[in-house]
């Protein structure tokens, strides 16, 4: 691989093209934001070109991936068959108590590995379990908006698809490869700080924290398109969301300001904090057991994650959606979310089973068009695969491009582009207004 | 602890959806702000009589904003519900005594952070969303009207 890298290297040099990315020390952000000017190819070789199948077409190299150009900027994600699922995204990430790595705190530091990488929802949420001897260490966030005292511990119901997470919101230090974000508000799932609240549950419904620990699974990266976690809690003391908690069993709905709330952690970064891009390669029709990749911090900062000037760039709302229509139908609550394991999307003609996975006797190449709403692209027709989800996961495998999960409600209009859509794609998630060229985020490319 | 929890709070609940909620009669949605109550006709695939509408929908928004809809059996018993607003509506008082079913099918399995397709004979729910932007839909599989699917509920 490192012979492979040199190689490529050399033949950059030899074309003439910038060689700050080739050793791994990484380019000085020269600051320089119109990365299609720079003549740096940020797609690399191993990744098929968008729209094709990656099943042909690509000659030459597509069984031998060559890792991408690497930085200080880069962290491994990867896919495996740790956690008994398909198709999660896993990274590791440091936390540390407030100051702890300038004091060489000695304890106060732990690298907490299988954090699910969600571009579906915003900050780092870690499971008390992991983290038992630091998370005494952890600053308490208290200062809630209707908090009259301003002392009392805030904790959060993060409501997610599925259920809720609970748990006390506290401030650490974040590093994730060699990126630190400082002193940022992250939730402790499932501390036991606190009572559940009842409407926590009675809007939440089950418990996501349990079912993470089902997995293994010990929390969440959340890297999507904003900074802090709940826009709506800004104004309104939302039920089920933020509480302040004056003592263990009392814990009141509350409005937050963003700075206390639960952070994106890429925002937080010194450099390289406008968003971030997950570099998966390629997967075969039959899946494949693990799979290896990048997730890349900033865009267009340094020579490794400049934004194609050929990228398909998709305005999002201030819920990180847009809109894509599939067969006739108008999903104007479209994501492509790294969090979710399928392409989930209604088609009553495609055989389902009972967990709600799409079942065809033969796989099937469909195709959705995503409208990007800004009127700077062209609507973009995107294939995709639906395969028998039964029959691909008795394998074993960890990673499929192709799993896909059936909506029945005539009224949802969701059409979630889920981890399949990232398989052999460079996927850019824009953090707020962040301007990338001429581009103004909040955007998600490919 | 937490399944006791769950139970108390369901015990509370009770009392209210006795007269409510999936499984139960129309109405029960949170004291919902009642918009439209009326019944509708609805629009069967099933050749029948044009009159005999195999279930007609109760449609209210709640105090959060949130649209409920309830549809519900000739007798008067809520056989599907769905939902869609900015926060997920208070499930407690929308599923009733179906509401521990919703909790398992939550976290009795790996979940992750995408949505949420599970249920068997008896109960089946999907729910989506992220924060500011939930819907869902739960439905009772034994009491769906022959002939109606419960994508063709609209």
């Amino acid at each position: 691989m490192n012979a492979l890298k040199r190689t490529l290297c050399l033949a950059t040099a030899i074309a003439g093209i910038a060689l700050s990315a080739c050793g791994g020390g990484g380019g000085n952000g020269s600051g320089n934001q119109g990365g299609n000017s720079i003549g740096w190819n940020a797609t690399p070789d191993w990744i098929p070109p968008p729209g094709g199948t990656g099943s042909s077409g690509n000659s030459g190299n597509s069984g031998n991936p060559t890792p991408p150009a690497t930085g200080d900027n880069t962290v491994a994600v990867r896919v495996d068959t740790s956690t008994g699922t398909v198709n999660r995204l896993f990274a590791a990430v440091t936390v540390c108590a407030p100051g702890a790595q300038a004091a060489q705190g000695a304890g106060q530091c732990v690298t907490v590995d299988r954090m699910l990488v969600d571009t579906g929802s915003t900050g780092v949420r870690i499971a008390s379990r992991a983290i038992p001897t630091l998370a005494p260490l952890l600053l308490t966030q208290a200062g809630a908006v209707d908090d009259p005292v301003g002392s009392a511990p805030i904790a959060e119901c993060m409501p997610f698809a599925s259920g809720f997470t609970w748990g006390s919101v506290k401030r650490a230090d974040l590093t994730i490869g060699s990126k630190s974000a400082s002193n940022i508000p992250i939730q402790l799932i499932s501390d036991g700080a606190f009572s559940t609240p009842d409407d926590c549950i009675a809007h939440g419904g089950g418990d996501l924290g349990a079912a993470l620990d089902a997995m293994g699974v010990n929390g969440i990266l959340g890297i999507d398109n904003f900074t802090s976690d709940s826009a709506d809690a800004l104004t309104t003391a939302i039920p089920g969301n933020y509480y302040y908690c004056p003592s263990q069993n009392r814990c009141i709905s509350t409005r937050m300001q963003a700075s206390q709330e639960v952070m994106n952690p890429v925002a937080g970064f010194a450099r390289d904090n406008n968003g971030t891009i997950i570099r998966l390669p390629a997967v075969p029709a039959a899946g494949q057991a693990t799979v290896t990749g990048l997730l890349v911090f900033g865009i267009g900062t340094q020579p490794n994650n400049a934004l194609p000037a050929n990228a398909t760039v998709v305005t999002v709302d201030k819920y990180g959606m847009f809109t894509t229509q599939y067969q006739g139908r108008v999903f104007n609550r479209s994501a492509i979310d790294s969090g979710t394991m399928s392409y989930a999307f209604p088609d009553s003609t495609i055989p389902v089973s009972a967990t709600g996975l799409y079942t065809p006797t033969a796989t099937l190449n469909l195709t959705a068009t995503i409208d990007p709403t800004n009127g700077k692209s062209a609507p973009l027709q995107m294939p995709f695969s639906v395969g028998n989800a039964a029959r691909l996961m008795a394998n074993g495998y960890a990673a499929f491009d192709n799993i896909g999960q059936y909506f029945t409600s005539s009224h949802n209009n969701m059409f979630l582009w889920g981890l399949p859509f990232f398989y052999g794609r460079d996927v850019y998630t824009v953090i707020g207004n962040a301007k990338v060229g001429n581009q103004t985020g909040p955007f998600v490319a490919f | 602890m937490r399944f006791l929890k769950i139970a108390m709070l369901a015990a509370t609940v009770l009392p209210l959806a006795s007269h409510a909620t999936l499984g139960g009669a129309p109405g029960a949605a949170s004291a919902p702000t009642v918009l439209r109550a009326a019944a509708q006709s609805a629009v069967s695939t099933s050749p029948q009589p044009s009159n005999a509408a195999p279930y007609s929908l109760h449609q209210s928004i709640d105090a959060n904003g949130v649209t409920l809809r309830e549809y519900v059996l000739p007798d008067n018993v809520v056989f599907a519900v769905s939902w869609d607003g900015p926060i997920r509506p208070d499930m407690t008082a929308l599923l009733g005594s179906y509401f521990p079913n919703f909790v398992n099918a939550g976290q009795s399995r790996a979940r992750g952070t995408g949505p949420l397709i599970d249920g068997n004979d008896d109960f089946r729910v999907e729910s989506s969303g992220r924060l500011g932007r939930f819907s869902g839909m739960a439905w009772l599989p034994r009491l769906m009207p022959a002939g109606v699917r419960p994508g063709d509920l609209q």
